[in-house]
């Protein structure tokens, strides 16, 4: 008997007498050691060892297992806490209405929150090649200015990337820097279409997916790709692939392929085509262009590169290209940062606004969760005199502290639960509302099982922290104490205090949160802009047939009586794009080189936009040395030069765009706000010109409506040029797009400050309920001496008006310091004055008021006998 | 009320125990369904079924005696009761009468008893 030298695994022995009944143990152990030794004879000792845990962990049931039945017992525990539970909650209708209602909207905010932030940090992650993507970025070093950094390349780059170093970067595409609009046509109807112009390798790279065609497609310069709806608004269910399309109304395309929409979690998504870059430069420029900007340049990484070691190789790859002391020094922008981590100011990374965003709203998730909590909690010790008699009882006939702490926790666990349950339909309810508000398309992850179990993990803590002081404060209770009615809760009244204060303090911040943004976006709303932004249409001229008809256009116009004026330029109204440096002028500074907005414009430019001139005059048919040799400036644009009296003074500029190096100063007009209305105006010079203009603007008649004046505009542009695709704009409707991203942040505030508004009322609610209920016998006393209402109603409002006073000096500064941040984000922005806070104070004050006095009231109200008689 | 009708599993190991006879002890009857059924089982799965079985009462135990094999430990030695043959038979019984009268079998006047 060799084998019975080997002994069974050790460990696997302990363990199972650790864990098997003791009526077992020796049969079960008697029948593993057979098995042991009988294994040992026909397998290796290993096989036989290995087998013994095996049989062990088989023993692992519920027959087994020592303690199983007492564990029923506490089953027993639990079944009956969730029974007290159940009974407690139906009994307190009103107090457990308020913890439900609270505790949901803390969680549905929780859970939204949660879902945007996720978001946020999920983008672009939905690319394969997520880790290896990356653009390049430049810095630009310019003597005495601001470093400042960019992603707009020349094609050159792009192209000398992919030839020279392939080591580096597995795949290379130039892009358009950014989307453009294209018309479409099918023949019949045509379609204005935004997309990118982009090298064939990106669709690799993005592994675009086709529904129908393929990529080799693309290698022709006149294809384009189309998205699903937008093939399906050019062709319907027809035949698409191989199918012509009509660009900007001249040259024709082929369509192939369709891609599936990229995820519009993504830097692309709202690409509605993509077509050959080497379409978008046909006939005007090259890919091996170095001194024009206006590509980016996608690049995919090689294996086992780092974005150090490609930055290294790369970053001097434009200085041969430039001259001058300026420097521009090229870097990688791993895709990981482009959306949350790509702000810079100075050349240094600097917290993004939107990572702020992701800070902010995930603080105000927590936030308005903890609010509901708070209520929880002070409800439950606020109402712990009424219980100390249960608890009193409880204790004394054998209840251990433990056991209370588990009633407690289980009741505020089946609250919050019942709570997880409703917000979780409520979220379903209202998620297309707030994806509209917030511009998302989040998506309740119910297929998720980790969303569930972080659910349920947030419903679980929020119970437990909810629960946790009112367990182990009421638990604590002293039973002889409660049973003989001595018991008071003097010292809960400070921290329920405090908790209060804390509640109003956040709802405080949100409500002059939600005031300042109003009040800033209505105030950059209503400044001026400089020019009359009122039935003003910009329309360009996408295709040929519309150059050299400025005349009959603008007589037919003005003859129809649709349009009063028109004007052309070389830039629209709603940005600022053509700047240049360079100008020099009488008492300038030789090092002083500051940068103006650029554009060229016609005589009747000026009339046609209607802006405001403040010195001189407007360019004029009746000075025929105005073309080429006059300019007008704004009123920043003076400021900067330093005039006092700027007609007559000339402008010498060293650009050779213009034909003519020195210009005279004929007008001064107001700044107009043309970009971003949150900056300060730029400073611009209009040079008159008398070639043809891409853009035109037409002053539509007051007192025609716009539909009768746009019908009339359309005729005549299709009776001159047939060919021309209808591509207008309104300029009003253009400028307030621009305030979306603001409005947007605003509705989300307001929503943010009304929950935790109604979160905190409701507690106040309850704690005034309880208050009045409490001091019924006073007031009946009160009454009887002499009381009236009013009185009555002060006494018990005054503690509640005292918490809103504390709480609106606590929240000032802070609030005060989080807008001063937000708006120090705004060139053209209000003063933060004290008025936001005396009106917050005030509004909560006004809430707080009507939400007690309902109970105060009634309570005033109550006839005295029935109080006095209570017992 | 127990719950007295029997799984499969369970019909195997009451038969195994009243083959085993005196030798009906969880290791031996775990050998003999591996041995006669050529599937795996663990002692642990057998222990668990001839617990519930007793529960059923259609088992019986008693401690029996030890072996040096076994530590010295001794073993629990199984025991078929009056109602576990009924239960046997009357699952047997209703097996063959529905052989019975599946036609093709009942056809060819297959007997089974």
């Amino acid at each position: 008997m060799n084998s019975r030298d080997i002994p069974p695994p050790g460990l696997a022995e302990k363990f199972i007498k650790w864990f098997i009944k003791d009526e077992l143990a020796e049969e079960v152990l008697g029948d593993l050691d057979e098995k042991f030794f009988s294994s040992l004879k026909s397998k290796t000792t290993i096989r036989a060892k290995l087998n013994y845990w095996y049989q062990v962990l088989n023993y692992i049931r519920p027959f087994a297992i020592k303690n199983y039945r007492s564990n029923l017992i506490n089953n027993n525990m639990h079944l009956h806490n969730f029974k007290i539970s159940l009974r407690s909650i139906k009994k307190n209708k009103v107090y457990s209405t308020i913890n439900v209602v609270g505790l949901t909207i803390g969680l549905s905010v929780a859970i939204l929150t949660g879902l945007w932030v996720n978001d946020e940090l999920s983008f672009n992650k939905s690319f394969e090649n997520y880790d290896k993507l990356a653009k390049i970025m430049v810095q630009y070093y310019s003597p005495q200015e601001d470093i400042g950094t960019g992603s707009v390349m020349p094609p050159g780059l792009g192209t000398s990337l992919r030839d020279n170093f392939s080591n580096l970067f597995e795949k290379v595409a130039i892009a358009r820097s950014r989307p453009e609009e294209i018309i479409l046509s099918n023949g019949r109807d045509q379609f204005t279409s935004t997309g990118l112009f982009i090298q064939k390798d990106a669709l690799t790279m993005f592994n675009l997916e086709l529904i129908e065609g393929s990529i080799d497609g693309t290698k022709d310069k006149n294809s384009i790709l189309l998205s699903a709806p937008l093939a399906e608004k050019l062709f319907g269910d027809n035949e698409v692939v191989g199918q012509p399309v009509k660009y900007n109304g001249s040259r024709e395309l082929t369509v192939t392929g369709i891609y599936k929409n990229l995820p519009t979690n993504s830097s692309f998504t709202e690409m509605e085509f993509l077509a050959p870059f080497e379409l978008y430069i046909d006939g005007w420029s090259e890919v091996t262009v170095w001194d024009n900007y206006y590509t980016e340049v996608f690049v995919q990484l090689a294996d086992n590169v780092s974005v150090e070691q490609a930055n290294e190789q790369i970053e001097e790859l434009l200085l041969p290209h430039i001259q001058g002391p300026a420097k521009r020094l090229l870097f990688v922008e791993p895709m990981a940062n482009w959306h949350l981590y790509s702000d810079f100011e100075n050349g240094v990374r600097i917290t993004s606004q939107r990572m702020k965003f992701v800070w902010i709203f995930s603080a105000i998730g927590l936030f308005v969760l903890v609010l509901a909590c708070i209520n929880f909690i002070n409800l439950s010790t606020a109402r712990s005199e009424k219980r100390a008699k249960e608890i009193g009882i409880r204790k004394s006939i054998g209840s251990h502290k433990i056991q209370l702490i588990h009633q407690f926790l289980t009741e505020a666990l089946l609250l919050s639960y019942i709570s997880l349950f409703a917000s979780v339909v409520i979220i379903y309810a209202i998620m297309p509302l707030f994806n509209q508000i917030a511009g998302k398309e989040l998506i309740l992850p119910h297929e998720n099982p980790f969303f569930w179990l972080l659910a349920i993990g947030i419903a679980s803590f929020t119970g437990l922290l909810a629960g946790s002081y009112p367990a182990f404060y009421l638990s604590s209770i002293s039973p002889i104490k409660s049973l003989k009615g001595t018991y008071k809760v003097g010292n809960a009244v400070l921290p329920r205090q405090l908790l209060v204060i804390f509640q109003f303090s956040i709802s405080i911040i949100l409500i002059v949160g939600t005031l300042v943004i109003y009040s800033q976006i209505d105030h950059v709303k209503s400044r001026p802009v400089g020019y009359n932004q009122q039935k003003l249409l910009m329309l360009t001229k996408r295709t040929s047939d519309m150059y050299g008809k400025y005349d009959v256009f603008k007589s037919e116009f003005i003859k129809s009586g649709a349009v009063t004026a028109m004007g052309e330029a070389s830039y629209p109204l709603d940005n600022t794009l053509g700047n240049n440096g360079g100008f020099g002028w009488d008492g300038k500074d030789p090092e002083f080189d500051p940068v103006f907005n650029t554009i060229l414009v016609n005589y009747d430019y000026g009339e046609s936009i209607g802006w405001e001139i403040i010195e001189g005059r407007d360019f004029s048919r009746d000075f025929t040395g105005d073309i080429r040799n006059a300019v007008v400036i704004t009123e920043s644009a003076k400021e900067i030069m330093g005039f006092d009296e700027a007609v007559g003074e000339e402008i010498t500029f060293n650009n050779d765009y213009y034909s003519e190096p020195r210009v005279t100063i004929v007008g001064v007009v107001k700044d107009m706000i043309k970009g971003n209305p949150f900056e300060d105006p730029k400073p611009a010079i209009m040079f008159l010109s008398d070639r043809h203009l891409y853009w035109m603007f037409l002053r539509l008649n007051d007192r025609l409506s716009i539909s009768e004046s746009v019908t009339e505009v359309e005729k005549i542009i299709d009776e001159i040029a047939p060919d021309a695709p209808l591509d207008y704009k309104f300029v009003d409707d253009v400028y307030d797009a621009k305030f979306r991203s603001e409005e947007r942040i605003g509705t989300l505030a307001t929503f943010f400050a009304v929950l935790a508004v109604i979160i905190s009322c409701l507690g106040l609610f309850g704690l005034a309920s309880y208050v009045a209920e409490k001091r019924t016998k006073e007031i009946g006393i009160r009454k009887i001496l002499g009381a009236n209402v009013l009185q009555l109603w002060q006494k018990l409002s005054n503690e509640f008006i005292m918490l809103v006073i504390i709480s609106t000096a606590v929240a000032s500064p802070l609030a005060y310091y989080l807008l001063d941040s937000w708006l120090v984000g705004f060139e053209y922005r209000i003063n933060l004055s004290y008025k936001f806070f005396i009106l917050s104070g005030f509004l909560a004050m006004i809430v707080t008021l009507v939400t007690i006095s309902y109970r105060t009231l009634k309570a005033a109200l109550s006839n005295p006998v029935d109080a006095i008689r209570s017992e | 009320m127990k719950e007295t009708r029997l799984g499969e599993f369970e019909e195997v190991i009451l038969l195994l125990v009243g083959i085993l006879d005196k030798e009906a002890y969880a290791f031996k009857i775990a050998e003999e369904f591996e041995g006669q059924t050529k599937r795996s089982v663990s002692i642990g799965a057998v222990h668990s079924t001839l617990t519930r079985l007793a529960e059923k009462g259609f088992l019986d135990s008693k401690m029996g005696e030890s072996s040096a094999e076994r530590g010295g430990r001794r073993k629990r030695i199984y025991e078929i009761t009056a109602s576990g043959k009924r239960a046997l038979e009357t699952s047997r019984d209703f097996k063959v009468s529905l052989w019975n009268q599946f036609p093709a079998f009942a056809g060819n006047k297959l007997n089974f008893l």
